[in-house]
């Protein structure tokens, strides 16, 4: 099965994904911190989303790929819009600028990742200091997390075969089964492949990811 | 619960991401007085189903649906700090990769569903610890959450407190039952079919 959600956009060349990823992480870091503290007015979030936008030109992003993954913070905005007219206390000018920097980050956040490679990622985070289990750990869950959900996906078509049309309650039992199974199933797959590591020199101390 | 930037302003950003900072780094200390070579694998593994099972949509009600986050079934299965580490990492993986969560807001996050899952409900766990009890501290943890997330909106003058609290407190409370029902359930099969597994060392 297919999976292309991460790293479906990180091989193009373009001047942006030709940068160095030690700078494009501290200006994406810069740029989460000034969109979160520094105090906006309407024509700086203008210029900001104008720069974005030009951003994700420049790298060749598809515009309903990224107009999808910016939905994601819609349920929060919907909850503090709400409550505007129920609360003399907050204006829709906060909401309104509340929403642009939520809008701005996640902008931000979907053009850093879709133009780095998630391997490169690790790389540089790994010369910048972090520790060599969490680069390891995250290095695994990139490898296998593809083929968990593989395996999920395999369980949840089997079950579905066997039992077509089933109550709710019936089929949170199944879910929830089948949950139980793939963590016994990925705690013997995590046996195995200790054991294959070691049979093939796995070394803590030397190993690089 | 997964707060996004942008919705919390600079004090509760700095404030949420030293305390889990500090939680964090009390975790891996002791995770690193116990890890060897085979716990790697072992971690990998267990937070990619984590990871994958997030992805599983229960159906609650209205075309509404839930997802686990398995922080009282890690804790339960491989000790609270263990279960801390991995949902740290789920959630920066999250937040990177599916843009669900925030980076900045990790630490605000951490509160909500590490501390609130890994650390809290694993002590209501143990003061019975029983399948039942896990259950029940799955549900607690959610609802704690919520209401961490709660607070953490109001200080960041996002929601007024009231609106805050009964809002997403109610969406905590049917996503709690449903995460404490299916904690009950994956132990109860981990029960019957390999039983050993909940013999681990927690740490």
């Amino acid at each position: 099965m297919r999976h292309s959600f991460i790293d479906k956009y990180s091989d193009l060349t373009t001047p942006i994904h030709a940068l160095h990823p030690r700078v494009k992480l501290l200006v994406f870091l810069a740029l989460l911190f000034y969109f979160a503290a520094v105090p906006i007015t309407w024509w700086i979030v203008g210029l900001n989303v104008l720069g974005l936008t030009l951003g994700t030109l420049i790298a060749r992003l598809p515009f309903r790929f990224v107009l999808k993954r910016m939905m994601i913070v819609l349920p929060f905005l919907v909850l503090i819009i709400l409550f505007i007219p129920l609360f003399q206390e907050q204006s829709w000018t906060d909401a309104g600028i509340t929403a642009a920097r939520a809008f701005c980050s996640i902008l931000a956040l979907i053009l850093f990742m879709s133009t780095i490679p998630f391997r490169v990622l690790l790389d540089e985070l790994s010369r910048l200091g972090v520790p060599k289990f969490v680069i390891q750990v995250f290095s695994f869950i990139y490898r296998y997390f593809f083929v968990l959900i593989d395996e999920l996906e395999r369980m949840e078509l089997a079950s579905r075969a066997r039992a077509p049309n089933r109550s709710r309650k019936h089929y949170y039992t199944a879910l929830s089964r089948m949950l139980g199974m793939l963590i016994i199933r990925s705690y013997e797959r995590s046996e195995r492949i200790y054991q294959a590591m070691q049979l093939r020199g796995y070394d803590w101390e030397e190993s690089e990811v | 619960m997964h707060i996004p930037d942008g919705f919390l302003d600079t004090k509760t950003i700095i404030v949420t991401n030293l305390i889990s900072g500090t939680a964090l780094y009390v975790a891996f200390r002791r995770l690193n007085r116990a890890v060897s070579p085979e716990k790697v694998p072992l971690m990998g593994v267990l937070a990619s189903f984590a990871f994958a099972a997030q992805l599983l949509a229960f159906p609650v009600a209205a075309g509404t649906s839930a997802h686990i986050t398995g922080a009282v079934l890690l804790a339960v299965i491989l000790g609270p700090f263990t279960s801390l580490v991995l949902i740290a990492m789920i959630l920066l993986l999250q937040a990177l990769l599916f843009q669900h969560g925030g980076v900045l807001t990790l630490g605000a996050n951490l509160i909500n569903l590490g501390l609130a899952g890994s650390l809290f409900g694993y002590v209501v766990y143990r003061i019975r610890e029983d399948f039942l009890m896990a259950g029940v501290a799955a549900f607690l943890a959610m609802v704690a959450g919520g209401v961490c997330a709660a607070a953490e909106l109001t200080i960041s003058g996002r929601l007024p407190w009231k609106a805050a609290v009964i809002s997403i407190g109610t969406a905590q409370v049917g996503t709690g039952l449903v995460e404490g029902f299916v904690t009950v359930s994956v132990l109860t099969v981990i029960q019957h079919v390999r039983p050993d597994l909940l013999e681990l060392r927690k740490i």
